[in-house]
């Protein structure tokens, strides 16, 4: 920081020095020339030393553009990876209830408006801070009425300034966040677009989108007017001065008051004095939009993270270990109301566990807590005794496979999918992997099996087929817990029992939390937990539940059941 | 460019009128510096009275006060002209995704389509702002500058125009030309980045647990060290670029006097002329001054152009013209002979697949995973279309009836159905615009979930986030339902409408929407049994075909 104050230093001095020699050499020579005293020689000699001056402002413009334009580069790079870094250690919760539109568009336009800020109005400050002064000093040794009428205008431009900065700020902070809007919504309706389409909505929404551009385009002209305004004060501020030294020159001159060199030096220099102020109100509204934008991306990166334990804690051995939730709580920042209280249980290593409850109960936000995307607001949830927030969390992810309502299939091939879950996994374990999730005869349906693309979101897949890969990569992944939410949704009842099959084998080797809607898939668990409200209602083996919700769904089943099978598969809370 | 051109022809007026502000700010600069070195020259030979140094300095002042007042309505005129360009080109940009069938449309990762709609439209306000309007008004400029110097002497006329075009025309088109390359690249990767975090922010949990975020990290390092290379080179062009218009702009004031002196020496031009003709050159750089940073982003702009035109050039397939309309009665449905699949790499999805559905009959349509289900319901709504094979609609082909027609007498839950990042209101206004109130609650409670929404604070009113990620699933599938019982069109087709459910609420909300939907054509795709004792008919999805699973489950 020290390197960049003095630099900016040197920047502003050195040109203010250039610019008050080249007006000297200038005004000799137009001096010379004109009251017709100079001979060839002296004025070749002064034509040369101003090419000189002329080169080293060319070479002082250029290195200064540079360098500062590769600081933006480094700054808006680093910003770039904080964000990210941040984003991921926040995880998900914490980014849940946010427009991901908003969120890129800070991370794009608004860290593309941070190099305006430092590479264009930054430099443009120093420039601003030492070049009058050096004009100034030179002017006020050179003729005290011009400094004298300089001093007038001067401080009447930071008066100004402050008065339209102060609304420009409110107005640019506005408009920065309109346009946030404007791609969120934009990528909410292209997202949606099908869903538009069928109610005949997609070509109104063309309208919507006109509003928010419009709304866009007036608060950026609204911002554009006040830096327009701060501009034209300063230009009428500089020219306005300017006017009354070249009379003051003048008549000064025409009563032989002043020599005409100095007369013509201080008319070169007086437009240079107010030249940083006039270029900086130019540059006024890409300083306003770089802080605006920097604005937004502390918000972002200020935003705490949910889950807020830093522990470096590993356990030893390979799991699985016992795990325990200790009368957890958890409240949402933005909702007062309790997502889950007093949730209290202990789960032996290598057992089932599946979470039942109406829609709505806190289901998906527990297993979110087990993931480790946040600390209980109440409560503790051990593993081994050791609470998960002293855990290296880091490690804890490790330890623990998802698979989650609506599986992300990432851009690329099957095989690309696949191999995140264990990048070392050979052709056969692949094999087997898909074989478990019972995939393998889906591939062979695609002519180019596992390296079918698969596009965002996976979007060729069906929605059994994902459930299907993510649970091939948890087979891959072989980790000691493992949390299934809804694993069995979209599935048909053959898939499903399949599913469960592969339940029971990785119960072998891992201690399995599901969230289910399916008596079937209930009923292969050790322990079922009912959960209503966000609180626990029943906890017990399946065969001795007595919560209504649980006996209704049996009930049902059981007189269903009759027919090939279909028993299994009813549907619980 | 042309394009451009093209889309300023409404606003014409607009664009002349800065333009001519943008001239007059030059002229108004020049016209103040070289008054202003006329008045000190003038007042040096001092004249018998002072009366007549009496122009020159209203003139000054004149000059002084027009060049501030000026510049602010040149700059206001060409920023709103661009603005409203912009805004256009926002709009188009939709109009022509809108129409693309989902299987083109897919093809572009929300991500990147994101990218065209911000990040490079705002880069396009450049291409008038920063490209065009300056041209002109540089073009502008530099005759008048000459045509001033003209004036003094033809040589120093002469001088300026020659520097003033090489400077400001061919010197920043040659630096632009150098780093085309990294121009266009960088642009390309912006929309990468953009595609990424798309990626990024929605699948974070599967990231984080299939520990894919130091995989993250490592291709935005890789990512931003390629971003850093493009950069720095162009910074260093922009370095040059600041260095010569520095160098220029004092070089041509430079040139001028080297000229003006040797014309004094030898006794061709006043000593009066010589001040003016060196203030003249020092303002008259002004002209030219913003294009050598305005070609640098030439590439920038070139691509930020072709990405977003590719879109709003993009046309859809001319449809034969629509002959029938249907009424608002329940059809007779028939798929007949069916085949399909997505693409030729991918397999069949349907072999020559037959199905009624009839009106009052609701059919529960049965099928493993990936069978074909939703791709049933993707072509009844005409997202895609069959290789061969009909469907009729009363018997008349699907091709006959127009796009909008058609999905006017449909209501469909997907599998996936996208809520809007709004309210509860304007996700179920969607379905009916003109709704009351009345049945807005009307439609929550027959799929119960009228009594949740009561103990919301805001209500319908409550904003229900990203993806309406404040819901959970089985509320998401319910408000989706919801929206289809307000559409109330005479056809439903229920993509596992109850998933996420349990089974006394799922046979609940279904009992409901079937009393709703009696009499209208429905098909209800399911993976479980809860529709027992709710429908009759059911068919299963197997091998491309429907077969009647009670036939099917007698017969082997």
């Amino acid at each position: 920081m020290r390197h960049l104050a003095s630099a900016v230093a040197a920047l502003g001095l050195t040109t203010g020095v250039l610019i008050v020699l080249e007006a000297g050499l200038i005004a000799q020579i137009v001096a010379r020339v004109y009251l017709g005293q100079g001979s060839d020689s002296a004025l070749t000699a002064r034509l040369i030393a101003l090419w000189g001056v002329v080169m080293l402002r060319a070479l002082v413009a250029g290195v200064a553009e540079t360098l500062s334009l590769n600081l933006s580069t480094t700054v808006q790079s680093v910003i770039r990876q904080r964000l990210l870094t941040h984003v991921l250690e926040a995880g998900p919760l914490a980014w849940n209830h946010e427009h991901a539109g908003d969120l890129i568009n800070t991370v794009i336009t608004g860290v593309d408006h941070l190099e305006m800020f430092l590479a264009r109005y930054l430099p443009q400050i120093a420039l601003t801070a030492f070049v009058p002064l050096v004009i100034g000093i030179q002017v006020a040794s050179t003729d005290w009425i011009s400094a004298g009428l300089l001093l007038i205008t001067l401080p009447l431009i930071p008066v100004f300034m402050t008065l339209i900065g102060r609304r420009a700020k409110t107005v640019t902070d506005r408009r920065f966040a309109h346009l946030g809007r404007l791609g969120a919504h934009f990528l909410d309706v292209v997202q949606g677009l099908e869903t538009l389409k069928l109610f005949g909505q997609s070509q109104r929404q063309a309208k919507a989108i006109a509003d928010a551009a419009e709304t866009f385009r007036t608060s950026t002209m609204a911002s554009l007017r006040l830096a327009f305004m701060s501009g034209m004060v300063l230009e009428l501020l500089a020219s306005l001065s300017m006017a009354m030294i070249a009379v003051a020159v003048g008549i000064r001159l025409l009563g032989g008051h002043i020599a005409f060199e100095r007369a013509v030096f201080l008319l070169i220099l007086v437009p240079d004095f107010y030249a940083p102020w006039r270029a900086l109100g130019a540059k006024f509204h890409d300083g306003l939009n770089g802080l605006s934008a920097s604005r937004t991306i502390y918000t972002w990166l200020d935003r705490p993270s949910l889950a807020r334990g830093q522990g470096h804690r590993r356990l030893s051995g390979r799991g699985p270990w016992p795990l325990t939730l200790c009368d957890v709580g958890f409240t949402y920042p933005e909702y007062p109301a309790p997502a889950l209280q007093g949730v209290h249980f202990s789960l032996p290593a290598r057992r089932v566990l599946a979470i039942i409850g109406p829609s709505g109960s806190g289901k998906s936000t527990l297993l979110a807590l087990l993931l480790g995307f946040s600390d209980p607001t109440r409560g503790e949830i051990t593993v081994d005794s050791v609470p998960l927030a002293q855990l290296d969390r880091q490690w804890w992810r490790t330890q623990v496979a998802f698979i989650g309502q609506s599986p992300y299939l990432f851009f690329g091939t099957i095989a690309d999918n696949l191999r995140m879950a264990n990048p070392d996994a050979d052709a056969d374990r692949i094999a087997w992997a898909l074989e478990k999730a019972h995939l393998d005869d889906t591939l062979k349906r695609f002519p180019h099996g596992l390296n079918t693309v698969i596009g965002e979101n996976g979007v060729r897949l069906s929605g059994g087929e994902r459930q299907r890969l993510a649970l091939a990569r948890a087979f891959l992944q072989a980790r000691p817990f493992v949390v299934m939410d809804e694993p069995s949704a979209h599935l048909d009842s053959r898939t499903e029992q399949a599913l469960l099959e592969g339940i029971g084998q990785l119960k072998q080797q891992s201690t399995v939390v599901l969230v289910t809607h399916r008596l079937a898939s209930a009923r292969v668990a050790d322990r079922v937990l009912v959960l209503v409200n966000g609180a626990v209602a029943e906890l017990g083996s399946p065969d001795h539940l007595t919560h209504p919700f649980y006996r209704q769904a049996r009930a049902f089943a059981e007189r269903e059941g009759t027919g090939e099978g279909g028993g299994s598969d009813a549907l619980l809370g | 460019m042309r394009s451009w051109v093209e889309r300023l022809i409404p606003y014409k007026w607009w664009a002349i009128v800065g333009l001519t502000l943008g001239m007059l700010t030059i002229a108004a600069n020049l016209g103040l510096t070289s008054t202003a070195a006329y008045l000190i020259a003038k007042a040096a030979q001092h004249p018998s009275t002072i009366l007549l140094l009496w122009v020159p300095i209203v003139g000054v002042r004149a000059f002084g006060t027009a060049r501030g007042v000026l510049r602010y309505g040149d700059r206001y005129f060409s920023h709103d002209v661009t603005f409203r360009l912009l805004k256009d080109l926002r709009v188009r940009l939709y109009q022509a995704l809108e129409p693309l069938p989902p299987d083109i449309f897919r093809r572009y990762p929300s991500g990147d389509l994101l990218a065209r709609f911000g990040a490079d439209i705002e880069t396009l306000q450049n291409a008038y702002l920063g490209l065009l309007s300056p041209l002109l008004i540089a073009i502008g400029g530099i005759a008048l500058a000459s045509g001033m110097g003209w004036m003094l002497s033809s040589a120093i006329g002469g001088v300026l125009l020659v520097s003033l075009s090489a400077a400001g025309l061919w010197l920043p088109w040659h630096m632009a030309r150098v780093t085309q390359g990294a121009g266009r690249q960088l642009v390309i990767g912006r929309a990468q980045l953009t595609a990424r975090w798309v990626d990024w922010i929605y699948g974070l949990a599967d990231i984080l647990t299939l520990d894919q975020d130091a995989s993250a990290v490592r291709w935005h390092e890789a990512f931003q060290a390629h971003w850093r290379t493009l950069s720095r080179r162009i910074n260093r062009l922009k370095g040059w670029i600041a260095a010569c218009n520095e160098g220029l702009q004092h070089g041509i004031a430079w040139l001028v006097l080297w000229v003006a002196v040797r014309l004094a020496t030898s006794h061709h031009l006043p000593g009066l002329d010589v001040v003016v003709a060196v203030f003249l050159a020092l303002a008259s750089f002004e002209a030219i001054r913003p294009l050598a940073g305005a070609f640098s982003m030439r590439a920038e702009i070139a691509e930020a152009t072709a990405r977003v035109e590719h879109l709003v050039q993009s046309t859809v397939l001319d449809e034969p013209a629509a002959i029938w309309r249907p009424d608002p009665r329940p059809p007779r449905i028939e798929v007949a002979q069916l085949w399909f699949r997505y693409t030729s790499q991918e397999p069949w999805v349907f072999q020559g697949a037959n199905l009624t559905l009839l009106p009052g009959e609701p059919t529960v349509l049965l099928g493993e995973s990936g069978s074909g289900k939703s791709s049933l319901i993707a072509l009844l709504v005409r997202f895609y279309r069959p290789q061969s094979g009909q469907l009729l609609y009363d018997g008349h082909p699907w091709p006959h009836i127009a796009d909008f027609d058609l999905l006017r007498n449909v209501g469909v839950v997907n599998q996936h159905p996208h809520l809007f990042a709004t309210t509860l209101r304007q996700n179920l206004l969607l379905a009916r615009p003109g709704a009351s109130e009345e049945d807005l609650w009307s439609a929550l409670d027959g799929v119960q979930l009228a009594d949740g929404v009561h103990k919301l604070p805001q209500g319908l009113d409550t904003v229900i986030g990203d993806h309406g990620s404040t819901l959970s699933g089985g509320q998401q599938k319910r408000l989706a339902l919801a929206r289809v019982w307000l559409k109330d069109a005479p056809v439903w087709l229920l993509d596992e409408p109850t998933e996420g459910l349990d089974i006394p609420l799922a046979r609940v909300v279904m009992a409901a929407v079937l009393r709703h939907a009696a009499g209208k054509t429905l098909l209800w795709v399911s993976h479980d049994h809860s529709y027992r004792g709710l429908v009759d008919r059911v068919m299963e999805l197997a091998d491309g075909c429907f077969v009647d699973p009670h036939h099917q489950g007698t017969g082997g």
